[in-house]
């Protein structure tokens, strides 16, 4: 299900980008979020995202999947112009965005929360429920369960499901061990492995930088709205600025 | 209390439970949906029994037709004031919504008493004064009919929100708006959907009610405060809460009528709301949403 629609590299000359921000300013009222900020994501990558706090990285998510609209700036999906979409359009191109502390809907099961994943998609969802039952199997026995009475762990897995049942080309995931225990910590990122593995192209914001440059091929620290270290994983997990980012300097 | 006057009372208090649920759920679907508290919806309430009314009277349309008439008309008014007065104001917040469904309320209020007049008036029940009584116990046919009718109701949109893709869709967005917008519900199409809704069942309701007691232009509201009284009781919101909320008030509007006064009938609903305030603000069923 997830090779579906994936992009791979190009492997002679430059790979075509899945996605690109180019100079995006997002304002919050008169809080400016960010200030134009570039950056791309090629097809099959795992691309992490880090910063302080408020530095800006869940607003990125949210200009992409369109539940904000940048003041400036481009965004583009597959050479497509996001920034005018609404949401629903978005996600219909397979740009799906796990929020920031999950956003279940508590009083539906997780059954129901996993169909309302696919919303936006018509035909059926037993091969999808099927392969998100794989990746996490306690789904399964919890499917009748209400989601508001599963554990963080399980809302967790539960909130990745959902996005997957956009069968997405790019998912958005924000923080997705918040919170977690490390037994669950590890789950969710052998999840992740899993997806990558079949193609889906990811961008990952962590606060856990360790578990973030351990899963992704590339990363950007930001800072204040703008992308301030870019670089491969290996070499931003020896780097003194990202450490910096992460004491809020 | 014997129990033919228990059971009196019952089914006196279900007739009146059956009006409120009928309002209180459309008026807590809207609130669950949009955050919109519309006190219009006691103007269709009223402009329902108009249209049975007029429809039965004038143009010698069946009772029957005219409640489903009734319906339609409310329904689409309601509709037009979601996408032209509430959806355009609620960027400002919710305090104008609030101001422009009073001000809805007074408008369409005050049209009915220059169309219609301000006399009371009744519907003609297609059962005229038949009744069924067992032992003591007396209903009417007409309550009878209601009762068959709300519980019809109810139960359709019950079941509609539940097991349907656009009801899922409107307790997802009541639930968790955010998420609802990333998997693609459009939450303005859903919003006119509810007050679709929602408008119908006040047509229903005063269509259905305006044969057993008189009506003039400013029932709606009269009715409207209780109803909004029983979601408050019962959980801004919650759809279980409006039906438990309606039945609870009703049953004791009878019994205060009966063992107090009759004046002081209409204060029980706002005293039940007060009380619940206190001892459980989000309401007898409602949640606090983490
Ligand atoms: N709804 C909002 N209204 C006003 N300002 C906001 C809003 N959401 C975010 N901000 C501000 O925008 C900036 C960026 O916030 P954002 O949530 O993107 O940061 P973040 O990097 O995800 O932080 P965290 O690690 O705490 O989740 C912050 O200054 C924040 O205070
Ligand atoms: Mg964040």
């Amino acid at each position: 299900m997830m090779e579906h629609g994936a992009l791979r590299p190009v492997q002679d000359g430059e790979p075509v980008p899945l996605l690109t921000l180019q100079g995006v300013t997002v304002y919050y009222g008169r809080v400016r979020a960010l200030q134009g900020l570039t950056l791309e994501v090629l097809p099959g990558e795992v691309v992490a995202l880090l910063g302080g706090n408020g530095a800006g990285k869940s607003t990125t998510l949210r200009a992409v999947s369109g539940l904000v609209r940048p003041a400036s700036g481009h965004i583009r999906f597959r050479g497509q112009e996001l920034t005018r979409l609404d949401p629903a359009a978005i996600v219909r191109l397979g740009v799906a965005h796990c929020p920031e502390g999950r956003k279940l809907f508590p009083e539906m099961t997780v059954l129901e929360n996993l169909e309302l994943g696919a919303y936006v998609r018509a035909g059926r969802l037993d091969e999808d429920l099927r392969q998100i039952f794989d990746l996490f199997p306690v789904l399964r026995e919890r499917r009748h369960q209400l989601a508001g009475s599963l554990s963080g762990g399980e809302q967790q897995m539960l909130a990745i499901g959902r996005a997957l049942m956009v069968r997405p080309t790019l998912l958005l995931l924000d923080e997705p061990t918040m919170g977690l225990a490390p037994a669950m910590v590890v789950e969710v990122a052998r999840a992740i492995r899993v997806l990558r593995a079949r193609g889906t192209t990811v961008l990952l914001v962590e606060q856990n930088v360790q578990v973030a440059l351990r899963l992704a091929d590339r990363g950007y620290v930001l800072e204040n709205g703008r992308v301030v270290v870019e670089g491969r994983a290996e070499a931003l997990a020896r780097d003194d600025r990202v450490r910096r980012a992460y004491l809020g300097g | 209390m014997d129990l033919t006057t228990i059971l009196q009372f019952t089914v006196n208090g279900l007739f009146i439970s059956a009006a409120y649920a009928l309002v209180a759920l459309g008026l807590t679907l809207i609130f669950g949906v949009l955050h919109i508290a519309d006190f219009a919806q006691g103007a269709l309430y009223m402009l329902g029994a108009y249209v049975s009314f007029y429809a039965t009277q004038a143009l010698g349309v069946s009772y029957f037709v005219s409640v489903p008439m009734a319906m339609g008309l409310t329904g689409a008014l309601a509709t037009l004031n979601g996408a032209l007065v509430y959806r355009p104001l609620q960027r400002h917040g919710g305090a104008l919504t609030f101001v422009a469904a009073l001000g809805i309320l007074l408008i369409l209020q005050n049209v009915a008493l220059w169309l219609f007049g301000g006399d009371f008036r009744l519907i003609a029940s297609p059962f005229g004064e038949g009744r069924i009584t067992v032992g003591e116990v007396v209903l009417t046919h007409h309550q009878a009919f209601v009762l068959v009718v709300t519980a019809l109701l109810l139960g359709g949109v019950w079941m509609g929100l539940r097991y349907t893709k656009p009801g899922k869709a409107l307790r997802a967005l009541a639930q968790q708006p955010e998420a609802a917008r990333l998997v693609g519900i459009d939450s303005a199409r859903l919003g006119l959907a509810a007050f679709a809704l929602a408008g119908a069942l006040a047509g229903a309701a005063g269509a259905l009610m305006s044969a057993m007691r008189a009506f003039d232009p400013h029932i709606g509201a009269v009715v409207i405060l209780k109803s909004f009284a029983i979601v408050i009781f019962g959980g801004m919101g919650s759809v279980p809460g409006a039906i438990v909320g309606a039945l609870v008030v009703g049953m004791a509007e009878t019994l205060t009528a009966a063992y107090l006064a009759a004046e002081f009938a209409d204060l029980v609903g706002f005293a039940l709301m007060i009380v619940i305030l206190f001892a459980r603000p989000q309401g007898l069923l409602g949640r606090v949403w983490a």
